[in-house]
């Protein structure tokens, strides 16, 4: 394990309608160093998931990945950011509708490194699983294939953190488990550290790092 | 983003082949509009070009150019013989082209004329000779292709400017010949039967002096047995030999100003002004020409509105398409180009559609239809007018496209992935 501090979050406030999700909050993630996010529902998952991804814009504290503070940026310097680090997998919005899966991987690479590179893409579906739906729509795909499709989307733009928000909660038991342990795997293969966002029991074995959010905050409402 | 706005576009092919449709049709009808007005206009010009004047017998100055210089009505009567001479002497002409009509061959209008009416339009001989001995005929390229007919051919002439069916009206006692066929000039030469002034006054019977060929103005004796349509305003008296209409052209611009009003006055004949009749007759068409070009641009701004309401179903249901786009590090500003390409994009390839479609209805038109085709419509000419349709299309195909992409920029990121992830 390397010492390297990838993501530093300090001081953090974020409230939604007056009412505090978030307050005082703390956390340092270690590069390889990987980490589960639990707490119920409305506990402020996403809501921290979307802070760090500089979709939304903390009120107060400090956001750092891998050394660049988030606070300070515009919009398209959070996206920048955004792009060159961070590589996001979601419950059920996987992959661009209109075009196949390869095709998929190749925009993702496109857009956030500007260039292609097949040999990532071409070891990727192959470590996947899924080479055999290159050429399939997402709808075309199952379940279990589509969320791993979107590991391959989030992982082809080479990022340091890959976080996911619910990844298998919408799977049966067998394709959870898959999903979760191709995780683990390519996070080692692939030098990428993981935070999961999730209710979901199943993973909470295989993540030693656990981020337990509480509801205690909401309550006050 | 190209391939992402062209992969958009096929995943809902039915919509976007209906809005390219609609586009296509829309610009199809522009597209013959700007045509049919241009080449029938310019097809007048080319027709008219060189002849200042008509003059000819008192009647609709219309119906004067109509069938003196477009062959396309009859004639509105005949004038005496020695005008022609008259106005040869007039020193503000320049040339003085004398024209006996009254029969066709096969729908093809036999003209009287001189050797000079085939040089006005240009038009070589490329077979043959030109009409010399009474009774040759010299045929035009068109009437030569669609007749067949070759050199030495003979045939009768029947009167009138349509050949009925068993009309029974035939000239039989008196067949054309064939001399020569005329080169292509893409004017109404080409659908004419050229032969001189004698033939046409011999084919009915008028007497006149074979040897003089510059006629000096005395009368004729003419049969009376014969009495046939070229002499009815001279019936009473017997048939004198007579022209039906003089084409003029000025030598200078002082002819313009004093002929048309010498001719008017102080003969029984009219002089017509084919530039006046021909702008007559456009401002006519134009009114329905202008009808159906609004007509056309309506339904452009039904094809814009198509796309419009197509993308902007599209950017509320692909929602969280676009987030994702966004999330995977697409800027603002290139989704927001996708989706404008995406109404360009249907748009282009409404114009192209539309554009081929209307060239291929020419094409077919001018081979399927005589009367299309004597037009002289063109299905390979390309004119501005339709670049600017081509970049108006274009246009609206942006403007529909601004406002669903305008969305782009007012997504709440968190909340449509809340949403839809």
């Amino acid at each position: 394990m390397t010492d390297s501090v990838l993501l530093e979050i300090d001081n953090l406030h974020y409230s939604i309608n007056q009412r505090p999700i978030l307050s005082g909050f703390e956390l340092t993630i270690a590069a390889q160093n990987h980490h589960l996010l639990t707490g119920p529902s409305g506990s402020g998952k996403t809501t921290l998931i979307n802070l760090i991804c500089g979709l939304l814009v903390p009120e107060k504290g400090v956001i750092e990945i891998a050394g660049h503070d988030l606070a300070g940026l515009s919009e398209s310097g959070r996206d920048k950011i955004r792009r060159e680090n961070i590589g996001i997998v979601f419950q059920t919005l996987r992959l661009v509708s209109a075009l196949d899966l390869s095709a998929n991987l190749v925009l993702a690479q496109r857009l956030s490194r500007g260039q292609r590179d097949e040999a990532l893409i071409l070891s990727l579906l192959e470590r996947l699983g899924i080479a055999h739906c290159a050429k399939a729509k997402p709808h075309q795909m199952s379940q279990g294939e589509a969320q791993r499709a979107a590991i391959a989307r989030a992982l082809v733009s080479r990022p340091r953190l890959l976080i996911a928000d619910e990844p298998t909660s919408a799977l049966d038991e067998a394709n959870a488990r898959q999903v979760a342990d191709l995780l683990l795997e390519c996070a080692g293969d692939y030098g990428v550290t993981l935070l999961i966002a999730t209710h979901d029991e199943r993973l909470n074995p295989l993540f030693p790092n656990r981020i337990a959010l509480s509801a205690h905050m909401s309550k006050a409402a | 983003m190209f391939g992402l706005a062209l992969a958009y576009l096929r995943d809902r092919s039915l919509t976007t082949a209906l809005n390219i449709l609609l586009l296509a049709i829309s610009v199809a009808m522009l597209v013959l509009l700007v045509q049919f007005g241009s080449q029938f206009s310019s097809r007048l010009d080319r027709d008219a070009q060189g002849v200042d004047l008509v003059v000819g017998a008192k009647g609709s100055p219309l119906q004067l150019i109509l069938s003196s210089i477009f062959h396309i009505d009859q004639p509105t009567g005949n004038i005496p013989l020695d005008s022609l001479t008259m106005l040869r002497r007039d020193p503000a002409v320049i040339e003085a082209i004398p024209l006996a009509l009254g029969d066709n061959f096969d729908g093809y209008r036999i003209v009287g004329t001189d050797a000079s009416y085939a040089t006005l339009y240009g038009a070589e001989i490329a077979e043959g000779k030109m009409f010399e001995a009474p009774m040759d005929a010299v045929l035009g390229a068109a009437v030569a292709r669609k007749t067949g007919a070759q050199l030495g051919q003979q045939f009768i002439g029947s009167h009138g400017l349509e050949t009925e069916e068993e009309d029974g009206q035939g000239h039989d006692h008196m067949p054309y010949k064939a001399v020569g066929i005329l080169a292509p000039t893409g004017s109404v030469i080409d659908r004419l039967i050229l032969t001189s002034v004698e033939s046409v006054w011999d084919i009915h019977g008028i007497e006149h002096d074979h040897d003089e060929h510059e006629h000096t103005g005395h009368e004729h004796e003419a049969e009376h047995d014969h009495d046939k349509a070229q002499s009815h305003l001279s019936a009473g008296e017997g048939l004198q030999p007579e022209l039906t209409a003089i084409l003029i052209s000025y030598r200078n611009a002082a002819g313009a100003i004093r002929i048309p009003a010498m001719i008017n006055r102080q003969t029984e004949m009219q002089a017509a002004a084919p530039a006046v009749e021909t702008a007559r007759l456009l401002a006519l068409f134009g009114a329905g020409i202008e009808g159906a070009r609004i007509f056309a641009w309506i339904l452009a701004a039904t094809g814009g509105l198509a796309i419009f309401i197509a993308l902007l179903n599209m950017a509320r249901a692909r929602e969280g398409d676009l987030a994702l786009l966004r999330v995977m590090g697409a800027s603002r500003s290139q989704v927001f180009g996708t989706i404008v390409l995406e109404g360009l994009i249907t748009a282009a390839a409404g114009a192209t559609v539309g554009i081929a479609a209307a060239h291929a209805a020419l094409f077919v038109a001018s081979r399927s239809f005589q009367t299309l085709g004597d037009l002289g419509l063109s299905a390979t000419q390309f004119l501005p007018g339709e670049l600017a349709i081509i970049m108006t299309v274009l246009l609206i195909g942006i403007v529909a496209a601004l406002i669903p992409a305008m969305r782009i920029f007012r997504i709440n990121l968190a909340n449509s992935l809340a949403r839809t992830s």
